[in-house]
C-alpha cells in the first residue's frame, strides 16, 4: 500500500511536466499573435524583434520550456504576465479558492444527489421512477451547460429578478452556477450508480442472500449497496474533473473570479505565462484529487488492498508455513 | 396455419442466408419506435446541413448584413421566419449553415479520435508489455486533465478555424477512446484465431485490420455514436467563449455569445441557436443509445 502511494505521488510531477510541455508547445505556436497584440497599432519590425527578445520568445521552445520549469520548480515563480507586466502568481493565487470551493461544492452535491437517485432507479428497475429519471437524465445530458446557465439567468435573474446575475459576493450568487453544474453532473453520476447497482443486484451473492431468507431491505442495503457503491468512489474522481472543467465555462457566464474565467481571459489576450499558470494549476488540482480518490478507494475496498500486499511477502509466508508443516 | 408456414419460410431463408450483424442490428432498430424517431431526427439534421447552401446561399444570406432588419423577431416576416440578429443577418440561414459546421467538426473529430484511439488500443492489445505500458502512461497523462483544458490550450495555440478545432477536440478525446477500445481489444487479441493468424505469419497490420478491428467494430460504433453529440457541445462551448470559429462564419456557440448582450430584450437570440443545439445533440444521443441497445440487447436497460 505504501509502495503504491509513493509510486502514485512520484508520478504526479512527471505527469504535470508532460502536460506543461504539451501546452507549452501549442501555445508557442501563437507567439506571433501574442507579440503583435502587445505592440501599438503601428510598429516596425525592429519593435517586434525587441519585444520578442525581451519576452524571451526568440529562444527555441525547448529552452523556453526548460527555463519555465526551472523558474517554477526552483523559485516558485510563474513568470510575468504579458498583459499587466505583474507577477502571474499573484493573480492566479487569489483565484484558486473560488474555483476550489465551487468545484468542491458541486462535486459533493452531485454525489449526494446522484447516489440516491441511482439506487432508487436500480432497485425499482423499469418502474415509472426509473423511466422518468432516465428520460430526464438523457435530456439534461444533451443540454450544453452554458446554454442552461443562460436560460436560468434569463428566467430567474432577469425576468423574475429573484437572484443576482453576476459575481460571488453573497451565497445567493452561488445558487445558479451551482445548479447549472450539479444537474448535468448528477444526471451522469446517477446513470453510473444505476448501472453499477444493477450489476450487483444480479450477482450470485445477492441471490444467495435472498435465498437465505434475508429481507429485501437487508439484501439491498447490506449486500448490493455496499458492493455497488464502491466503484462509485472512482467515478467521483472523474466527476470532480468534470466539475473543474465545467468551471471554465460557468465562471465565464456568471463572471465568477476563478481560475476558469482567468484562463479564458488570458487566452483571449494571448497572455502565455498566465495561460500556462492557470492551466497547470487546474491540472495539478485534478491530479491531486485523483490521487486522493484512488487512495481512499484502495483503503475502503479490502479486495483492492489485498492486491497491494506484495507477492514476495505472501510467498515467504507460504514458504514458512510449509516448512513448519514439514 | 398460414402464419406458421410463413415463419418457417422465414426461418429457412435465414438459415440459407447468413445474417450479418449489420442486418441483425437494423432489424432490432426497426422494431423500436424511439430508434426510428431519433433516426429521423438525425437524418433531418444532416439534410439541413446538406441543403443549407441551396436554401440560403452563404454570401447573400448568412453573412450579408441588412440594417433595416436589425433584431427582427421570429415569425413576423416569413422570408426571415427565425428572425434576424443584431446585425440584420437572417437567423434561419445562420442556423442552417451552423448545422454544417457543427456536424462537420462533431463527426470529423469523433472519427479521427476514434481511429487514432483504436489503432493505439490495438497496438496495446497486440504487443502488450512495454508498448502497452508507454501508451497507457501517455493516455493516463492526457486524461488527468479535464478534456476542455487541453482543447482550450490547443485552440489558443492553433488559432480559430474548423481544422484547428477538429485537431483540438481530437487530441482531447483520444484518451477516453483508447481506454474503452483497449479493454475490449485485449480480450479479442487472446482469441485462437488471432493466435493462429500470428502463427501463420500474419503481419501486425493484417491482424489489426482483418481480425481485431472487425471483431470490436460494435464497440467502436457505439463509442462513436455516443461521442458525436458531446463533441458538438464542446465545439459550441469553445466558440461561446470566443475560441472556436472566426466570427463571420455562423456557428451556434458564437451566435449564443453574440446573443448574450441582447438576451434581456430579445431572448430569441439565445433560444433559437440553443434549441438547434439541444435538438441536434438530443437526437444524436438518443439514436446512439438505441444503437447500443440494438448492438447488444443484453446491455439494454443498463448503463
Amino acid at each position: 500500500m505504501l509502495k503504491y502511494t509513493i509510486k502514485r505521488i512520484i508520478m504526479i510531477p512527471f505527469m504535470l511536466l508532460v502536460i506543461a510541455l504539451l501546452i507549452f508547445f501549442f501555445l508557442s505556436l501563437s507567439k506571433a499573435d501574442a507579440i503583435t497584440q502587445m505592440l501599438p497599432q503601428q510598429y516596425s519590425p525592429e519593435d517586434y524583434y525587441n519585444l520578442q527578445h525581451e519576452l524571451g520568445l526568440d529562444r527555441p521552445v525547448i529552452v523556453q520550456y526548460a527555463n519555465w520549469v526551472w523558474d517554477v520548480v526552483v523559485h516558485g515563480d510563474f513568470g510575468m504576465s504579458f498583459k499587466t507586466r505583474g507577477p502571474v502568481w499573484k493573480e492566479i493565487g487569489d483565484r484558486i479558492p473560488t474555483t476550489l470551493k465551487f468545484a468542491a461544492i458541486t462535486t459533493v452535491l452531485t454525489v449526494a444527489l446522484g447516489i440516491p437517485m441511482g439506487v432508487i432507479a436500480a432497485v425499482k428497475q423499469y418502474s415509472w421512477i426509473d423511466e422518468t429519471l432516465n428520460v430526464v437524465c438523457k435530456i439534461i445530458g444533451s443540454i450544453p451547460a452554458f446554454w442552461f446557465a443562460l436560460v436560468l439567468l434569463l428566467i430567474f435573474s432577469m425576468k423574475l429578478k429573484w437572484l443576482p446575475t453576476y459575481g460571488v459576493s453573497t451565497p445567493k450568487h452561488w445558487i445558479l452556477p451551482v445548479i447549472t453544474q450539479v444537474l448535468p453532473g448528477a444526471a451522469f453520476y446517477m446513470r453510473q450508480v444505476r448501472s453499477s447497482m444493477l450489476d450487483c443486484i444480479r450477482k450470485d451473492y445477492v441471490r444467495t442472500a435472498r435465498s437465505k431468507g434475508a429481507s429485501e431491505r437487508t439484501v439491498i442495503y447490506r449486500d448490493a449497496l455496499r458492493n455497488g457503491l464502491l466503484p462509485m468512489i472512482t467515478i467521483a474522481g472523474s466527476v470532480f474533473a468534470m466539475m473543474l472543467g465545467g468551471t471554465v465555462v460557468i465562471e465565464n457566464v456568471f463572471a465568477m473570479p476563478g481560475l476558469g474565467s482567468k484562463v479564458v481571459e488570458a487566452i483571449n489576450s494571448k497572455d502565455i505565462p498566465m495561460i500556462m499558470a492557470a492551466a497547470i494549476m487546474l491540472a495539478t488540482i485534478t491530479c491531486l484529487m485523483m490521487l486522493l480518490i484512488d487512495l481512499s478507494y484502495a483503503l475502503v475496498d479490502p479486495r483492492i488492498k489485498a492486491t497491494f500486499v506484495s507477492v514476495k511477502r505472501s510467498k515467504k509466508v507460504k514458504h514458512r508455513v510449509t516448512k513448519e508443516a514439514a | 396455419m398460414a402464419k406458421i408456414s410463413a415463419s418457417e419460410k422465414a426461418a429457412k431463408k435465414s438459415s440459407l442466408k447468413r445474417n450479418s450483424q449489420g442486418r441483425e442490428v437494423w432489424r432490432r432498430l426497426r422494431g423500436r419506435k424511439l430508434a426510428m424517431i431519433s433516426l429521423g431526427a438525425v437524418i433531418f439534421v444532416v439534410l439541413i446541413a446538406v441543403i443549407a447552401d441551396f436554401v440560403y446561399p452563404y454570401k447573400t444570406w448568412a453573412i450579408e448584413q441588412q440594417a433595416s432588419l436589425k433584431l427582427l423577431k421570429p415569425f413576423q416576416d416569413w422570408s426571415h421566419w427565425l428572425g434576424c440578429d443584431h446585425l440584420g443577418r437572417d437567423m434561419g440561414a445562420r442556423i442552417f449553415h451552423g448545422t454544417r459546421v457543427a456536424l462537420l467538426i462533431g463527426i470529423g473529430s469523433t472519427f479521427l479520435a476514434l481511429f487514432l484511439g483504436t489503432v493505439l488500443a490495438c497496438i496495446c492489445a497486440l504487443y502488450g508489455g512495454k508498448a502497452d505500458l508507454i501508451i497507457m502512461r501517455i493516455i493516463d497523462i492526457l486524461s488527468s486533465v479535464p478534456h476542455i483544458i487541453i482543447s482550450l490550450a490547443i485552440c489558443s495555440g492553433l488559432g480559430n478555424g474548423i481544422w484547428q478545432l477538429v485537431t483540438a477536440i481530437t487530441i482531447g478525446g483520444i484518451s477516453i477512446h483508447t481506454r474503452m477500445v483497449r479493454s475490449v481489444a485485449i480480450s479479442v487479441a487472446q482469441m485462437e484465431y488471432v493466435e493462429s493468424s500470428m502463427a501463420l505469419g500474419g503481419s501486425a497490420g493484417h491482424i489489426m485490420f482483418k481480425h481485431l478491428i472487425p471483431n470490436i467494430m460494435s464497440i467502436i460504433i457505439i463509442q462513436g455514436a455516443s461521442n458525436i453529440a458531446g463533441n458538438i457541445l464542446i465545439v459550441a462551448t469553445l466558440s461561446f467563449i470566443g475560441l472556436g470559429i472566426k466570427p463571420p462564419r455562423p456557428e451556434w456557440g458564437s451566435m449564443l455569445n453574440e446573443g448574450l448582450t441582447y438576451m434581456m430584450r430579445y431572448p430569441f437570440m439565445v433560444f433559437v441557436p440553443g434549441i438547434a443545439l439541444v435538438f441536434t445533440s438530443l437526437s444524436i444521443n438518443t439514436f446512439g443509445d438505441c444503437l447500443r441497445d440494438a448492438f447488444d440487447p443484453q446491455l439494454k436497460g443498463k448503463a
